[in-house]
Order: C-alpha cells, then structure tokens, then sequence
C-alpha cells in the first residue's frame, strides 16, 4: 500500500477497530506531551526557589498536564478501547453509526489540538489550572484561554456524539443470547461511564461558551457578582465531579473481566457489584458541591453534599470487595494483566479513602488547596485509573495486534511504576501544609517535593519501558492464539485480530451460555427468536472523508476564533462544504443500513436505533439549554439590579411569536399524520406551514432585535441584556436549523426520495426542544 | 377526522390557550409569585409538546425515562446553585 493509499485509509475509515486505534494512537499521543509537561515542572518543583520556569510557563505546563490528562488522554483512551473491544465484547459488528463515530474521533482530534497550539499563541496556552476558574480565566488570561474553550466545547460535541452511539449499540445490537446479565463487566462499566457524560457535559459546554463571550463580546457571565466565581464553580463542577468516575468507571469493568478471568471463577456478587456501579453512576451526580466547600455557599446546602458524597463512597467499598472476593477464592493465575489490576486495586483503596477524609467540611477547609487533594487524586487517576487501563491494554493486546508481549518485562515494568508512583505521590499526602500551583516555594518542604520528583523520573522510566515492550511486540512478538489467556467472552472466539466484520457468522449465546456461530442465512432455524419484520442482514463497510474534512474545518474555526476573522470565515466556508457534502450522502442514501432484527434490544425492544439515537441526543441537547437557562436564573436571582420591566420586551409581540411558534408544531404533526396515511400532496403543503411559521417567527425576533438595538441596548448595557441576546440568540439560531431541516425534507419528498416515519418522527423531537425551551425563554424576558 | 388529528389539534388549543392565560394573568397583576407562575405553566406546556409533538405518548416507558432523568437532574442542578446562593437573593424573597 501507498503512503497515499494508507493516509486515505485511515482518513476516511468508519470502522469500529479502525476508529479504536485511532484513538488509542492519538490518546498516547496526548498522553506524552502531558507527561513531558509534568516531568519538566516536577523538575521546576525538586529545588527550592528555583526558576527554570517562569511562573507563568509552570502555570501554563500545569493547565495544559491536567486537562490533557483527564480529558484528551485517559477518557479518550477508554473511548478507544471501548470502540474496539465492546462491540466484539457483546456480539455486534460495528457501532451503531459508524459514520457518527468517525465525526466523534476528528473533533476530539481537533479539540486537542486547539488546545496544545495554545503553547504558539501570544500570551501562551490556558494558564489558570485545569479547573479554569472564574473570574481569573476571563479577565488574566490570553488567546490560549480562548482556544481551551473552544477546545472544551469541541470535545463536547465529539462526547455527546460518542455516547448517542455507545449508549445505542448497547442497548440495541447485542447478540442473540447475550442478556444483561451476560454483559462482560467492561461493557457495563463503558455504559456506566457514557450515561455520566451524557448529561455531565452540557453544563461544561456551557461554562465554556460564557468564558468565550466574555472574552470575546464583553459580557459579563463569568466576571460580575452576579455570575463569577460561583456560576463558574457550579457549572464546572456538576461537570467535573461525574467526570472522575467517567474515568474510573471503564477502567473498573476491565479490571472486574481480567480479575475474574485470571482467577479462574465468575465474578463475586457480581449483581451486588452492578447495583452498586449504578448507585455511584446515579450519586456521581449529587455531590459536585464538596468542591465548593470553602465556598460562602449555603451552610445546609454543603452539609446536604457532605452527606451524599460520605454515601457515594460506600459502592466503591463494595466494588472494591467484590473484586478481592472473586481474587481471595480463586485459583489465581499470576498473568501480567491481574499484577496490574491487583496494583491498581491497591491504589485506589488508599485513594478512595483519603477522599473520605474530604467529605468532612471540616476536614476539607484545612485540605482544600493543599498537595493533599492532589495526592488523593493522583492515587486514583494514576495509581487506579492508569494502571488499571494498563492492565486492560496487556489484556486486549494480542486480540488487537495479534502479537503477544514479553510478560517479564511488563512485570518489571509494574515494579517500576508501582515504586514510582509510591515515591511521587506519598509525600504529597505529607505536604499538607504545602499550597498546590505555586511554582517555587521555600526550603523547608525541599526534600518531599525532591522524592516525588524522583519519584516521576521512575513513572517516567516505567512508561518508557512499557513503550519498548509494545514496539518490541509489533516487531518481533510471537503471533497470538484467538485465546492467549484461556478466557471467555465472545471476543476471544474470533481470530487475532478479528477480521473487517468481526466474526464469520452470526455469534449467539446459548442458554447454558456457551457460544456458538449461526450464519445469518440460517438464523431463522436455529432456535433464535426472529420477529416478524426481522430483516435478513449484511454487513458493508462504508468508507467517508466527510468526518475528517468537518474535523478539519472545525479546527480552522478553532483558530480563527482565537486568531483572524479571515481563518475563521475560511474554516466556516469548509464546515459548509463538509456538512452539505455529508448530507448529500444521506440523500443518496449511502449509509442507510436495516437494524437486522435478531438482536437483544430489551429495554428498548419498541423503537429502531435512529430514534433512539435521537432522543439520547436530544435529551442531552435539553440539558444543554436546561443549563443555559439555569445560568439566567442563577445570576437572575443574585441579582440586586435585576429590574423587571428595565428592558421592555413587548409582551403581546411575545405572545404572537409563542402562538406562531406551537402552529409550526401542528402543521408538522398533521403533515405527519397525513403522510402517515399515504397522502402525498398534503403533508408537503403542511410542511411548508412549519417552514413559513418558522421564517415568520424569526422576522418577528429581528424585529424586535432591530428595535431594542436602536434604543441603545447592545452586549454592553449589563448581564439583563446580554442574557436575553444570548439566550435568544441561540435559540433563533436552532430554529433556523429547523427550517432548514424542514425544508430539506420537503425537498426530499417532492422528489419522491423516500422519507421514512422514522425521519419524520425525529424533526418533530427537534421542534419539539425548540418549542420546550421557548415556554421558559418567553416569560423569563417578556413577563417577568 | 381521526383520533390522531383530534389529539393534534386540542394540543395545540391547550397550548395557546395557557399562553394566552399566562400572559392575561401577569398582565393583569393577578400573579403573586410570577417565576414560580411561569415555571408551572412551562412545565405543563412542556409535557403537552413531549408527549404528543415529539411522540413521546408512542413510546415504551424505557424511552420516557430518557428525558424525566434529564429533567429531574436539571432541577437539581438548578435548585442547588440557587438555594446555595440563595442567602443575597433579594429578588426571589
Ligand atoms: C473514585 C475515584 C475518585 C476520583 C477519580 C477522584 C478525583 C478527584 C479529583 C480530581 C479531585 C480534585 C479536583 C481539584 O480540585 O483539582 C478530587 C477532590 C475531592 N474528592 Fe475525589 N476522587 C475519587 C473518589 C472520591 C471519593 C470516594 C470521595 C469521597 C467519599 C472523594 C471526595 C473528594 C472530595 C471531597 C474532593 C474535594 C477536595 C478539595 O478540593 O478540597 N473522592 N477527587
Ligand atoms: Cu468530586
């Protein structure tokens, strides 16, 4: 194969296995230039006073270590494993829409990079700590701050997407037999982790979009009395607390499958276990305000946190449990991939429970602040996370290289890590008194911070090692078996690594759970359930460039934001292309594939996969505008100068507007209705009634815009103004994607391309949240 | 007409409707509590569209708990930050 030929590859692949490596690949990637960052300010921290960095460059290494850390390593890596081995964990031959999936990839790629080029922008990269708090990430900060937002809402698109397709494919495409209570522990932690980002994003999304209009249009969300600090910290925080088991949860499952594995048994309890993960999945929404502590928060509102986050630990210690449970009764097989789960168990023991200690309010006053909370934090996402995925990549190795490792070396490689992580991480508990993000300090906490930055050389050793041993494999390592370690599991029935379409056949669990291969054409009499309407099913495999070109149009934009109008407009211009040549793809019906109609869908037995997709997405979409909305009532109830009236928003214009707006709805629902029942003509005219209501309800809105702009109201008249420009604004900007969608499909059907319920079902979810947010947005401004 | 359009259009009059009774009342200074007011009656609108605009009454009950999760989290997204603030509000009193 050509260079060009495997550049084309790769660009525009929409496989699974594909997208997997592509994600591990460009993880690790991230990964290194963080870990690059961290050993130069551990060297900045083993003397005293020292200055080889500025303050300001420690601060830029230590913003940029963290996010990249968190966000565009170790989540992207789970996503990668995920992509690769869930569906073959569970049955299925791809994700539920690969073409989605390749989307999710290139903007995750693009967002990284935006953020990493903020280190080339005037002023530096993001310099305010990876929790970017407000107001200092408004008001002292440079164009890298701009490019971490955009960055930051970048990756929530590219989330949002990759969790519609997760949450999907399983629920919908495992294999015949393969019952929830046959899904391998991985699979379940994957969709623990994905049903906290579903909602745990948005409002990080829309924290970052206030820093952007801060920054860029002088609005006054992040910087006044009324928003600030506190807006930030919520919004950050009911993101970020879900977003640490987003971390943890995956890696968990892995560790749950290989313990069971190498320890010859099922899994101990393991109903107890899931219970438990669900429990924390649900909790990890409840307790963002042990954040917010110190905070001069409500006393009774933080001691409500202090409590849900003392429960939240409980699960975990059940986790915990059962893992050591399955271990203490087994017949153990020593492999590398259960050393490293048994060091990772260790570490997020000691990690877990110092984070008990933090629940105290009390405790957390004289905690907050300090290297403690780092080192709690570091045990679990280095000690428990880190290692743990390291376990799970030498467990998934062979299956996707199909090369095996040198065992030794990676058992040396564990010393290492285990030493290392021990040296940098113990005397940070110790630095208690020590504050964390100062870049020089003096000399009494000189040899703590001197053995951890020992300690992060010999990290840094192992993860070299570890890189030798996997180069090593690719080049010289022995072929591997389907099943090098004796496992079970439908993946380890398929041949190393699995061919394009997983497995030849139709894999299907029997009730005494072994796994056997039906083909697809004898289905029907091999005892699977086919329901009526069940389609026959073959596998193509798609090939699109169009992910990778609006990744990249995305990244233009990107850096015009930060940069140049003209790079911005170009990168637009290229958006446009990409999305009309993407839906020029639909028209033609290029990537439509029929559901085959044999797999367990159960709870979700009465809905195809795009409506569901849909209303995954659309749920999320709601959360995004549910936080918006919250912001303006968050600042409006803070507000002293919140004068109803102070603004004049016609009330009766307001109301004509609403009604316009619900008789697009039932235009829609009638034209519905009548294509439903074979008309043809009918339903067209009934679109064309919610197309013109929506025109004429955004003239209406310009009008009103024009007149509130000409008696002097801009972005600059005060946070009443700016919040009703924002939140209006970007909800004109939905209803012209809805016209545009209606009118997309009007097209279709005069046409006599074929238009399916299920299409037409999905616009009116879509009006129906630009209806839904409206009822709140028309009385917040017009009435009250 | 069929049962469908029926339900189409009594929707859409109850909406108007609640609009038209919304505006009429705190026009009117009838309303004491406006945001507590307006909140209701967005959330009865809210349902009617869910539940007949976006074919929410179709669907199996697996489908409904999508968007009641994503509400009740958003209450108490929205409930906590403003009763943690709540101490300077003098505007909710
Ligand atoms: C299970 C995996 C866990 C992870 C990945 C994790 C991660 C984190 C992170 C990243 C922070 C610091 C954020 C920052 O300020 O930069 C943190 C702080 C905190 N964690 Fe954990 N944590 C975990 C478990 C726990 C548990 C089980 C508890 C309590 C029962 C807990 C309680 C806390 C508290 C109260 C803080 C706030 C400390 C402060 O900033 O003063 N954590 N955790
Ligand atoms: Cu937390």
């Amino acid at each position: 194969m050509g260079v060009l030929e495997w550049v084309k590859r790769w660009v525009t692949t929409t496989n699974h296995k594909d997208i997997g490596i592509l994600y591990m690949v460009t993880s690790i990637y991230f990964f290194l230039v963080a870990g690059v960052l961290a050993l130069v300010f551990r060297t900045q921290l083993a003397f005293p006073e020292e200055e080889i960095l500025t303050g300001s460059e420690f601060n830029q290494a230590v913003t940029i270590h963290g996010l990249l850390m968190l966000l565009w390593f170790m989540s992207p890596f789970e996503i990668g494993l995920a992509n690769y081995i869930m569906p073959l964990q569970i049955g299925a031959r791809d994700l539920a829409f690969p073409r989605l999936n390749a989307l999710s990839y290139w903007l995750y790629l693009a967002s990284g990079l935006l953020l990493v080029a903020g280190f080339f922008v005037p002023g530096g990269a993001a310099d305010m700590g990876w929790t970017l708090y407000a107001p200092q990430n408004v008001l002292l900060t440079g164009k890298g701050t701009v490019l971490a937002a955009v960055a930051i809402i970048l990756l929530t698109a590219s989330v949002t997407v990759g969790t519609v397709n997760m949450v999907v494919t399983i629920a919908r495409m495992r294999a015949p037999g393969m019952t929830w209570s046959r899904v391998p522990m991985f699979t379940w932690g994957v969709l623990f982790s994905v049903l906290m980002m579903w909602l745990a994003f948005p409002p990080l999304a829309v924290g970052a979009a206030a820093l952007l209009l801060d920054k860029l249009l002088g609005t006054a969300f992040l910087t006044s009395v009324e928003g600030g600090a506190l807006l930030w910290d919520h919004l950050f925080w009911f993101f970020g607390h879900p977003e640490v088991y987003v971390l943890l949860l995956p890696a968990l499952g892995a560790m749950a499958d290989i313990v069971s594995v190498f320890a010859r048994r099922q899994l101990y309890a393991r109903r107890f276990l899931l219970i438990a993960l669900f429990a924390a999945t649900a909790l990890s929404y409840l307790v963002w305000m042990h954040h917010m502590f110190i905070t001069g928060t409500s006393l009774n509102v933080r001691k409500i946190f202090s409590v849900t986050t003392a429960l939240i630990s409980i699960p975990f210690e059940m986790a915990t449990l059962a893992l050591i449970m399955t271990l203490y009764k087994g017949r153990i097989v020593y492999r590398a991939p259960l050393l490293y789960t048994i060091a990772a168990i260790f570490f997020f023991i000691l990690g877990g429970s110092t984070g008990v200690f933090q629940a105290a309010i009390i405790l957390d006053r004289a905690f907050r602040g300090t290297y403690w909370v780092v080192a709690h934090f570091r045990y679990i996402m280095v000690g428990a996370v880190t290692l743990g995925l390291l376990a799970a990549l030498y467990y998934w190795w062979p299956k996707i290289t199909g090369r095996l490792y040198n065992e030794r070396l990676a058992k040396i490689q564990l010393i290492l890590l285990f030493i290392g992580i021990n040296l940098l991480y113990l005397p940070q508990f110790l630095l208690i008194d020590m504050p964390r993000r100062y870049y020089t300090y003096p000399a009494e906490w000189k040899l703590l911070n001197q053995v951890s930055t020992l300690g992060s050389y010999i990290v840094g050793l192992g993860f070299l090692l570890g890189a030798y041993i996997l180069y090593k494999s690719l080049r010289h390592g022995e072929k591997a078996p389907p099943n090098p370690w004796n496992a079970w599991g439908i993946e380890w029935t398929t041949p190393s690594p699995p061919p394009r379409h997983n497995y030849e056949g139709q894999p299907v669990v029997r009730s005494d759970g072994r796994i056997e291969y039906v083909s697809e054409a004898s289905l029907a009499g091999s005892g699977v359930h086919i329901p009526d309407g069940g389609h026959s099913y073959t596998f193509h495999e798609h090939w699109s460039g169009n992910p990778a070109l609006i990744g990249l149009a995305l990244f233009i934009t990107g850096l015009g934001i930060a940069l140049s109008k003209a790079l911005m407009l170009a990168g637009l211009a290229l958006l446009i292309v990409a999305v009309a040549r993407w839906v020029r793809d639909d028209y033609y019906s290029k990537f439509h594939e029929e559901e085959p109609g044999y797999m367990e869908t159960w709870p979700f037995t009465g809905i195809d996969k795009n409506r569901l997709g849909m209303w995954v997405f659309v749920t999320s979409e709601m959360f995004l505008f549910g936080s918006l909305i919250s912001v303006a009532l968050f600042i409006m109830s803070r507000s002293l100068a919140w004068t109803p009236g102070y603004i004049h928003h016609d009330p009766y214009l307001g109301l004509l507007n609403t009604i316009i707006l619900f008789s697009g709805t039932l235009f829609y629902s009638l034209g519905y209705y009548t294509y439903k029942n074979g008309a043809r003509i009918k339903p067209l005219m009934l679109l064309m009634g919610t197309f013109f209501t929506g025109l004429l309800f955004l003239f209406i809105k310009s009008i009103e815009w024009t007149r509130l702009i000409a008696e002097g109201y801009t972005l600059s008249s005060g946070l009443q103004a700016q919040l009703y420009y924002v939140l209006t604004g970007v909800h004109a900007a939905h209803v012209l994607i809805g016209i545009i969608a209606t009118l997309y499909l009007i097209f279709k059907m005069a046409l006599d391309k074929n238009v399916s319920l299920t299409t037409l079902i999905m616009l009116g979810i879509y009006w129906g949240i630009v209806e839904i947010v409206w009822t709140i947005l028309f009385p917040l401004f017009y009435l009250i | 007409m069929g049962r469908e359009p029926v339900l189409y259009v009594s929707g859409w009059t109850a909406l108007v409707v609640t609009a038209f009774l919304e505006v009429f009342l705190i026009m009117n200074g009838i309303v004491r509590n406006t945001l507590a007011f307006t909140i209701s009656i967005a959330m009865i609108q809210s349902t009617i569209i869910a539940y007949i605009y976006q074919h929410l009454k179709y669907e199996e009950s697996s489908v409904k708990m999508l968007p009641l999760t994503s509400f009740l989290m958003l209450l108490v997204l929205v409930s906590a930050a403003i009763t943690s603030v709540l101490a300077c509000t003098p505007y909710l009193g």
